[in-house]
C-alpha cells in the first residue's frame, strides 16, 4: 500500500470522526434544550396528559337549632340541560320533555331551538322529573348535578335563618351573616387518570380543614314553631299590620325564638316581596309606649328615690306641663307607686319620672341599652333613636316618662327586660352558639357576654314584684296570666306616628306585651308586639294572650316546674279581660251586691243564687247595667233587674 | 386496584349524598307543622286541656 493510499484512509477516518462527533453534540445540544432550557415546561406539560384536576364545589354548611335538628341543608339535585345543535327531532323531543316535566310545550321548543351551545331546560328538577326524563333516552338531552338549599321547617325562623341564592351565597339572616363558614368551597384535586380518563388514584377531599363549617343556632325549632303559629293566629285575628314576638333566656341573652308575620317560606324565598323578608325585631324601630314605664321605675327604685309603697299624686287624670294636658285613660287620684304600673298611669309616671330629673333619666335609658346596637350577631340591626336631654322639650322630656318621643327596637327592648329579669345585667343577644366542623369538632364556641350591670339585684327583684301587679286581676293584662305560674309583665299601648299629619295618630296604635316567668327567678322573657291592630289595640287585650299561649308552651318545653298549685290557677275568661275599661277597682264587699257587669247571663245567674237573690234578666250577652248598683247592701227580698247587651 | 379504590370512593360519595337527602326527608317530616297536622288529622289527638296536664312534683 503505497503511503499515499494510506494518507487517504486517515483523512477518512477523520473525516468520519468529525461526523460522529458533529452529530453527538447536535445530540447533547437538543438533550440540553429538552432538560435544561424547557424542562418545567415539558414535564408539566406530560404530566398534564396523565393527571387530571378534579374541581368541585363542597356543599353549604347545614344549620341546626340548639337541639341538633336540621334548620337548612344542601343537597344536590339534578338539572336537565341540552345542546340544541344535536337535537334531530325539535317537535318530538320537545312533546316528550314537556310532558315527563310538566312544562308548557311552547317553552321547551323555545329553548330546544335556542341559538346557544348550551341551553338549561329545567334546574334543579325533582328525582321523580329526571327519572321520566333519562327513561325517555332522547339525545343531545343531558343532567348534572348541583346543590339546592332546603329550609324544611319552613316559615318557623324563617325570619332568623335567612336564605341562600341558587349559587349558593348567603342573601338574607344568619345565612348572610355567617356566609364565609357556611359558603361551600371549591376543592381541587390531584390525581392520575387512564387512557380513557378514567380516574385512578384521586386523594379524598379535606374538606374539614378548610369548611364549610356547620352551624348550631339558639333557637329552638319547637318554641318557634309555637312562637309563629300564636302570632299568625294572633296578627290574623286583631287585624294587625305585622307582628313580632321574642323569646329569649334572660341569664344568657341566647334567642330561642324570633317569629315575625308577615312571614315567608325560605324554600321558595323568590315568590315573596322584601318586605316580608325582613326581620322586624332587628330592623324596625318604634315608639315602645308605656313598656317604658318598668325602666324609669327601675331607676327611681335604683336611686332610692321612691318605694313601691309610696303614693304619688295622678291629678284626677289631668296634668298640664308647658300648655299641653297629658291626660290618663282612667282618672286616678292618690295612687301607690306598684299601682301606677299596675294601672298604667301616665301621669303617675311623669311623677316618678321628675324626682328622677332629666340627666339621671337619660343616663338610665342609654344604660338599659336604648340608643345603642345590642350587638346581635345578625345583619342590618338598628339602634334606634334617642334624643340627647339638650334637645328634648319640656313636655318631650316629660312624654318620655311613658314612652313617647323614643324609638327603640324590639330586640332593644326584650333585652332591655331581660336585665330586669335576671337581676340587673344587660345581656347580649346572640342566635349562634357554635361552629362545628363536618366531623363534629367545635371550631368557634360563644359565650354569654354581659354589656353592663345596671341595676341591683334587689332593685330588680322589688321591680318584678311590682310588675306581678299587672298580670293579677285589676291590672292591665291579666289575659298574661299563665296557669300554675307567677308571671310579670308589662303592657304598652302606643300611639303612632301619623306620617302625613306629623302628629300622634288617635286610631294607628303599637300594641305590646312584654313579660317573663317565673317571676321569682325568670327562665323566660317574651316580647309581643303587634303593629296596628284593629278594634281593641290595647297591648293587655291583643299581645297578653299571645304571651300566655307561648309562655305555657316554653315553660312546658324547658321543664320548668310550675310553682303555684293547681287549685289556685287565675281565671282564664273573667270578664275584667273582656274590656279594659270594665276593670273592677274596688273588689266586691261581703254583704253587698256585687258588680255584675260583663258577665253572661248563666254567670249571673249563679252568682244570684249563691246570694240568694231574685234575677229579672233583659236581653242578652253580656251584662251591660244592673239595678240596684254594686255596692248596695244586700237584703233576701231585692229582685236584681240586669240588663245584657250582645257583645260587640 | 387504584380504579377499584377509585370506583369506592365514588360510590361512598353517592351513598353519603344519599344519606343527605334521607337527613333532609327526615327533618320535613319532622318538622312540627307536618306533625301536628297529621297527628290531629290521622291519629285524631288534640291538644292537651290545661286539667289534662298533671306536673310531677
Amino acid at each position: 500500500m503505497s503511503v499515499k493510499s494510506k494518507k487517504w484512509i486517515r483523512i477518512r477516518i477523520y473525516i468520519t470522526g468529525i461526523c460522529f462527533l458533529l452529530v453527538l453534540g447536535v445530540i447533547f445540544l437538543r438533550a440540553y434544550q429538552l432538560q435544561i432550557l424547557k424542562g418545567d415546561q415539558l414535564s408539566s406539560l406530560a404530566r398534564e396528559e396523565y393527571s387530571g384536576i378534579l374541581t368541585f364545589t363542597t356543599q353549604r354548611g347545614t344549620i341546626f337549632d340548639r337541639n341538633g335538628e336540621v334548620l337548612a341543608l344542601s343537597i344536590d339535585v339534578g338539572s336537565i340541560y341540552c345542546y340544541p345543535k344535536r337535537i334531530t327531532d325539535t317537535v318530538k323531543t320537545a312533546t316528550l320533555v314537556a310532558r315527563a316535566l310538566d312544562m308548557g310545550k311552547r317553552d321547551v321548543v323555545k329553548k330546544l331551538k335556542s341559538s346557544r351551545p348550551f341551553v338549561w331546560i329545567k334546574r334543579k328538577a325533582t328525582p321523580e322529573e329526571i327519572k321520566r326524563v333519562r327513561e325517555l333516552h332522547l339525545t343531545g338531552i343531558g343532567f348534572t348535578n348541583e346543590s339546592r338549599r332546603y329550609y324544611p321547617c319552613m316559615e318557623t325562623g324563617a325570619h332568623v335563618i335567612g336564605f341562600a341564592s341558587q349559587d349558593n351565597k348567603g342573601l338574607e339572616g344568619i345565612e348572610l351573616q355567617y356566609n364565609q363558614y357556611l359558603e361551600g368551597k371549591e376543592i381541587r384535586l390531584n390525581g392520575i387518570h387512564d387512557a380513557l380518563g378514567r380516574p385512578l388514584v384521586f386523594d379524598g377531599p379535606e374538606i374539614e380543614k378548610q369548611g364549610p363549617f356547620n352551624l348550631i343556632l339558639t333557637l329552638d325549632k319547637e318554641i318557634s314553631y309555637k312562637a309563629q303559629k300564636t302570632l299568625r293566629d294572633a296578627v290574623e285575628r286583631s287585624g294587625a299590620r305585622s307582628g313580632v314576638c321574642i323569646v329569649v333566656r334572660p341569664q344568657t341573652g341566647e334567642i330561642l325564638a324570633m317569629a315575625v308575620v308577615p312571614e315567608f317560606n325560605p324554600n321558595i324565598f323568590w315568590q315573596f316581596k322584601p318586605y316580608e323578608w325582613r326581620n322586624r325585631a332587628v330592623t324596625d324601630c318604634f315608639e315602645p309606649g308605656s313598656t317604658f314605664k318598668a325602666f324609669l321605675l327601675a331607676a327611681a327604685l335604683e336611686e332610692g328615690l321612691i318605694t313601691p309603697e309610696t303614693v304619688l299624686d295622678c291629678e284626677d287624670g289631668h296634668y298640664t306641663i308647658g300648655g299641653y294636658t297629658i291626660s290618663d285613660r282612667r282618672a286616678f287620684g292618690m295612687l301607690k307607686v306598684s299601682d301606677i304600673i299596675k294601672f298604667s298611669s301616665n301621669i303617675g309616671a311623669i311623677k316618678i319620672g321628675q324626682r328622677l330629673g332629666a340627666s339621671r333619666s337619660h343616663s338610665y335609658i342609654r344604660r338599659f341599652g336604648f340608643g345603642e346596637r345590642t350587638g346581635i350577631d345578625f345583619p342590618g340591626e338598628r339602634k334606634g333613636n334617642l334624643k340627647s336631654v339638650k334637645d328634648t322639650s319640656l313636655v318631650g322630656q316629660n312624654t318620655l316618662y311613658f314612652g313617647q318621643g323614643i324609638s327603640v327596637s324590639l330586640l332593644q327592648l326584650a333585652m332591655a327586660f331581660g336585665a330586669i329579669a335576671n337581676g340587673g345585667h344587660l345581656m347580649r343577644p346572640y342566635l349562634v352558639k357554635s361552629i362545628i366542623d363536618q366531623r363534629d369538632n367545635i371550631i368557634r364556641k360563644f359565650y354569654p357576654v354581659v354589656r353592663r350591670d345596671i341595676i341591683s339585684s334587689e332593685t330588680a327583684k322589688k321591680v318584678r314584684g311590682i310588675l306581678e301587679g299587672v298580670v293579677r286581676e285589676g291590672g292591665t293584662a291579666p289575659k298574661a296570666a299563665i296557669r300554675g305560674y307567677h308571671v310579670a309583665g308589662k303592657t304598652g299601648t302606643a300611639q303612632k306616628v301619623d306620617p302625613v299629619k306629623k302628629a300622634y295618630s288617635n286610631k294607628k296604635f303599637m300594641a305590646f306585651f312584654a313579660g317573663f316567668a317565673p317571676s321569682d327567678s325568670p327562665e323566660i322573657v317574651i316580647l309581643v308586639a303587634l303593629d296596628e291592630p284593629k278594634g281593641k289595640p290595647y297591648g293587655g287585650i291583643v299581645a297578653a294572650p299571645v304571651f300566655r299561649d307561648v309562655g305555657c308552651w316554653t315553660l312546658n318545653r324547658l321543664n320548668v316546674a310550675p310553682s303555684l298549685q293547681q287549685s289556685i290557677s287565675y281565671p282564664i275568661e273573667s270578664p275584667t279581660e273582656r274590656d279594659e275599661e270594665l276593670v273592677v277597682l274596688n273588689p266586691d264587699l261581703p254583704g253587698s251586691i256585687p258588680n255584675l257587669k260583663g258577665l253572661g247571663v248563666r254567670d249571673v245567674l249563679r252568682r244570684a243564687r249563691r246570694l240568694g237573690v231574685r234575677v229579672v234578666v233583659k236581653g242578652s250577652g253580656l251584662a251591660v247595667e244592673q239595678s240596684p248598683a254594686p255596692g248596695t247592701p244586700l237584703k233576701k227580698q231585692i229582685v236584681l233587674t240586669v240588663t245584657f247587651r250582645p257583645p260587640c | 386496584m387504584g380504579y377499584t379504590l377509585s370506583q369506592l370512593k365514588k360510590e361512598i360519595l353517592e351513598i353519603e349524598e344519599h344519606n343527605r337527602e334521607l337527613k333532609l326527608e327526615i327533618a320535613f317530616v319532622k318538622s312540627p307543622e307536618h306533625l301536628e297536622k297529621r297527628a290531629i288529622k290521622e291519629l285524631g289527638l288534640i291538644h292537651p286541656l290545661p286539667q289534662q296536664i298533671i306536673y310531677l312534683p
